[in-house]
């Protein structure tokens, strides 16, 4: 019987070893001083991360990356928390169509909704500008969101509420002093991870931003030219961005606190 | 007379279609502990919820003193309740928790808000647990606390939703008695909900009993008790023999296992169908026939050893069941034993006929 | 607590403000634009400008050339293929998870896989695309055993390890949840008959796990049918996916109208993939369950 559990684990490591590689390969290259990312290691260099910081493109794509993940962290946080807070409360006619619309966009696939929301946004003028990736950005966030703020309400005992509302808080009252503090850990969830699914996500940038370019859309022009060393050091970047909002994120939504 | 407290008109409630609650009339005096008790789903909770604002009555009007409250909503009414989960902040310390309502209030400064929280935690034993996190308290602990933030409004009202159902049975007696004693001590109306008529009638000057969404009887326990309105609240109240037969006049009843004369209660006509008590505290015991008016042949069943009397199920003739309870004391004398036989009597006027069936 | 235990006012401004984003919001930017696309399909593009209209020409045209059925079929079977694959090389790390790892292998083996979730797919492609090329890691490492090179680039491989690196987290972390929820005693039940490992895991943890794989499976599938990234820059390009066509006809050849009408056609395919593994899943009361 061990012998089977042993080949179920390296069998595992394998597969994480899969999933891990590119981005362990991109780490390890992105320090190489070699133009060519392969063996043998060429020797240590930060030659390539002082390229990128030194790239205006770069630079600016970044800036608006960041732009466009602020904006999106906390308006798809707000829509989330909106949403799955009038799923926990109410019920009412046209509420699983309502469901439907709010949890359906990772569904369709990105290429898709790129396609729809250029020629939306290019009717009112949008196209271009980085207001329509924010736009774009928040219809694939907001679900991300409204998951996880429904998991943490779901843990609120159904008394809690009424129970406030009880002893004299308004609902709006109660939102703020009871009902938001207990959702804190998983709004800040929120915040981390669709901060870090805009921060990654070069399709609807690709397709709406035109010249605004964020940085995905950067490496996107890059990928189509030449292999750059530099890709791996911008890539080793964003990866770093992404995998501390991610961490964040889980640390977050994965507290429990007993309901009383 | 003055205007009741509280007064439920006609109060009903739908879930749909399905009727949780028929028209219900209840006016609470100023002052009184009153029971709203009944099996699950006879509609206690509901109407409890509705005199809190946390459900709509389908039809009818809630009356505080005078004026309609029926569509105020939760948090106008001043009628904090004591939850059967407690409901404490989870986030919060007891002191934050007990502070809560008075923080709404708007009339306290922090400082007032603060003795007073300190007072009512004082009052109900708590105030060292006052920095304490809720969620490392027992179950006992956060009765209190729920209770100590209840009051800490000085209602005029205080609603109580099962509070004592999690309790162990000792801490459960012990609150019973605390209960009684912040009652009698503060002067404020109990609106009280359980499932528990031990706990209804130790506790509370009146009792209502529902089944099923309607009210079956209202009044102190004593009157429920010694006069039950119908079969269900007699059943409900518990501690007396049912027996069913044909009246003949004059009080006299044929049943299977025997003729019997009882007295109190209705008087039913000659040939109509009749029901009557036998409450189970007024019944003699020997061990061979007596002779005596109301008796009847039982077989020892099982016998419940409770601490303060021992309950008794015989089997009569029929294989109906009759319950009595005794004190060890006489069981001792009659040297009785599982499967004995046994002669029980009680008097006419111990008996009590129920109206109609 | 059923909601609706407010009072009745005449306009529930609470309720509404928190139900109105959400509808505001995806009906503005994700229906509007979905609606747009399905419209877009039957507009046409008059003198180098897209004009609203009625007519079928585009569906016609589309529909009848090889080369968008080709492409069709070739991203059918390749996602069907990325989502047995996956399935099958995702299946023995998730029973691992769920059965033998201990709590904190468990947690951390869900952090490495719902992080690169949320680390940059393009990112990742990109590194695969150095790893496999001729003058890459592996070919380099196969080089000195004098092996190779291998064409792992520019055809179908590269491609499917682009869609694996896609869809493998997903597809283990979902396996993973559905193992762990299988009732243990039904295991324990069929182990105390006598069962082997092999044949419980067949007999009864697959079956009783069925729904959460059969959904593994189905978002595997979404997600390669429509990938654009991979079949590009790791598959060549060739023979087209329906992604691939989109971008064309949207970029190089700004016909928006026949870029729809793949879109469409893509939309209507996942939906009754979607309906019918649904049905598979949970369509048979009576079975495992």
């Amino acid at each position: 019987m061990s012998r089977g559990i042993a080949w179920q684990g390296v069998w595992t490591v394998l597969v994480f070893a899969f999933i891990l590689t590119p981005i362990a390969s991109l780490v390890f290259f992105s320090f190489n001083a070699d133009r060519f990312p392969s063996l043998p290691w060429g020797g240590f260099s930060l030659e390539w991360y002082r390229a990128i910081f030194a790239d205006d493109t770069v630079r600016a794509g970044f800036w608006r990356s960041i732009q466009v993940s602020a904006f999106v962290a906390v308006v798809a946080t707000f829509i989330g928390f909106a949403t799955a807070y009038t799923d926990y409360r109410y019920n009412f006619r046209g509420k699983m169509p309502y469901l439907a619309i709010a949890a359906l966009p990772p569904t369709v696939p990105v290429l898709i909704l790129g396609l729809g929301m250029l020629s939306f946004f290019s009717m009112v003028n949008l196209v271009g500008t980085l207001r329509a990736v924010m736009f774009g950005h928040v219809v694939i966030c907001a679900p991300f969101a409204m998951a996880l703020i429904r998991m943490r309400l779901a843990d609120m005992s159904p008394d809690i509420e009424p129970a406030a509302w009880n002893l004299g808080a308004s609902r709006w009252a109660t939102m703020w002093r009871v009902t938001i503090p207990w959702c804190l850990p998983s709004i800040i969830a929120s915040l981390a991870i669709t901060a870090a699914v805009s921060f990654d996500e070069f399709m609807i940038a690709w397709f709406v931003s035109g010249l605004e370019e964020t940085l995905p859309v950067r490496i996107l022009a890059l990928l189509q030219g030449q292999v750059s060393p530099r890709i791996n050091a911008i890539g080793s970047l964003v990866f770093f961005i992404s995998i501390t909002l991610a961490a964040i994120g889980q640390l977050f939504a994965s507290r429990k606190e007993s309901t009383a | 007379m003055t205007a009741p407290i509280l007064s439920l008109n006609s109060v009903t409630k739908m879930f749909g279609d399905a009727v949780a609650l028929e028209p219900l009339d209840l006016a609470v005096t100023k002052g009184e502990f009153i029971a709203l008790m009944g099996p699950s789903g006879c509609g206690k909770s509901t109407t409890l919820r509705m005199i809190a604002g946390l459900e709509q009555p389908t039809s009818g009007a809630i009356k505080l003193w005078e004026r309609d409250i029926t569509d105020l909503p939760p948090w106008e009414r001043h009628m904090p309740m004591v939850w059967q989960s407690y409901a404490l902040f989870p986030f919060m310390t007891v002191r934050q928790n007990v502070e809560f309502g008075l923080k709404e209030q708007r009339k306290f400064t922090a400082p007032d808000r603060r003795k007073k929280a300190e007072e009512w935690m004082a009052r109900l034993e708590i105030e060292g647990f006052a920095a304490r996190p809720v969620q490392k308290l027992s179950g006992g602990q956060r009765q209190r606390v729920a209770l100590a933030r209840a009051l800490a409004l000085e209602p005029e009202i205080l609603l109580l939703d099962e509070p004592l159902s999690a309790l162990d049975a000792h801490l459960r007696l012990q609150m019973q008695g605390e209960l009684r004693r912040l009652h009698a001590e503060l002067g404020i109306t109990f609106v009280y909900v359980t499932h528990s008529q031990s706990e209804a009638f130790s506790m509370a000057d009146r009792v209502a009993i529902l089944s099923e969404g309607k009210l079956q009887q209202i009044g102190s326990a004593r009157e429920v008790y010694a006069a039950p309105a119908n079969r269900f609240v007699a059943e409900f109240v518990g501690a007396s023999t049912i027996l069913t037969g044909t009246a003949k006049g004059d009080g006299v009843i044929e049943t299977p296992v025997g003729t019997f004369h009882a007295t109190g209660g209705h008087a039913p006509s000659a040939g109509a169908s009749a029901t009557f008590l036998v409450p189970s505290n007024l019944v003699d015991l020997s061990a061979s026939k007596s002779g005596a008016a109301n008796e009847v042949h039982a077989e020892l069943l099982t016998e419940e050893f409770t601490g303060a009397f021992v309950t008794l199920h015989l089997k009569l003739a029929d294989g109906s069941l009759m319950k009595v309870q005794t004190q060890q004391s006489d069981l001792d004398r009659l040297g009785l034993n599982v499967g004995a036989h046994i002669y029980a009597s009680w008097a006419a006027d111990a008996a009590y006929i129920l109206e109609g069936e | 607590m059923t909601a609706n235990s407010k009072p009745k006012l005449q306009f529930d401004r609470f309720a509404w403000f928190w139900r109105a984003p959400a509808l505001i919001w995806q009906s503005a930017f994700f229906l509007a634009p979905l609606a747009l696309v399905f419209a877009m399909s039957f507009w046409v593009v008059k003198s180098y400008r897209l004009t609203p209209d009625f007519v079928l020409k585009n569906w016609d045209r589309m529909l009848t050339r090889d080369y968008f059925w080709t492409a069709y079929l070739y991203t059918f079977e390749v996602s069907l293929l990325v989502a047995v694959l996956a399935s099958v090389i995702a299946f023995p790390a998730a029973h691992y998870l769920a059965f033998k790892a201990s709590p904190t292998v468990r947690r951390w083996g869900i952090f490495f896989l719902v992080t690169p979730f949320f680390t940059s797919y393009l990112v990742r492609i990109y590194s695969w695309k150095i790893i496999l090329s001729n003058e890459g890691v592996i070919n380099v490492m196969l080089g000195r055993l004098g092996l190779g090179p291998f064409e792992l680039l520019n055809n179908m491989t590269g491609a499917v390890i682009g869609y694996l690196t896609l869809c493998l987290p997903l597809t283990i972390i979902i396996q993973t949840f559905a193992l762990s929820n299988v009732d243990r005693s039904l295991i324990g039940a069929a182990q105390n008959l006598g069962c082997s490992a092999l044949r419980t895991t067949f007999k009864v943890t697959i079956p009783a796990a069925r729904i959460g794989l059969i959904l593994a499976a189905t978002f595997a599938f979404i997600l390669t049918f429509g990938d654009y990234v991979s079949p590009s820059y790791l598959g060549g390009g060739s023979p087209p996916t329906m992604s691939i066509l989109i971008v064309d006809q949207t970029k190089s050849g700004n016909n928006w109208p026949r870029a729809s009408v793949v879109a469409v056609t893509m939309v209507v395919t996942l939906i009754t993939v979607l309906f019918a593994a649904l049905f598979a899943a949970y369509g048979r009361p009576g079975k495992a369950q």
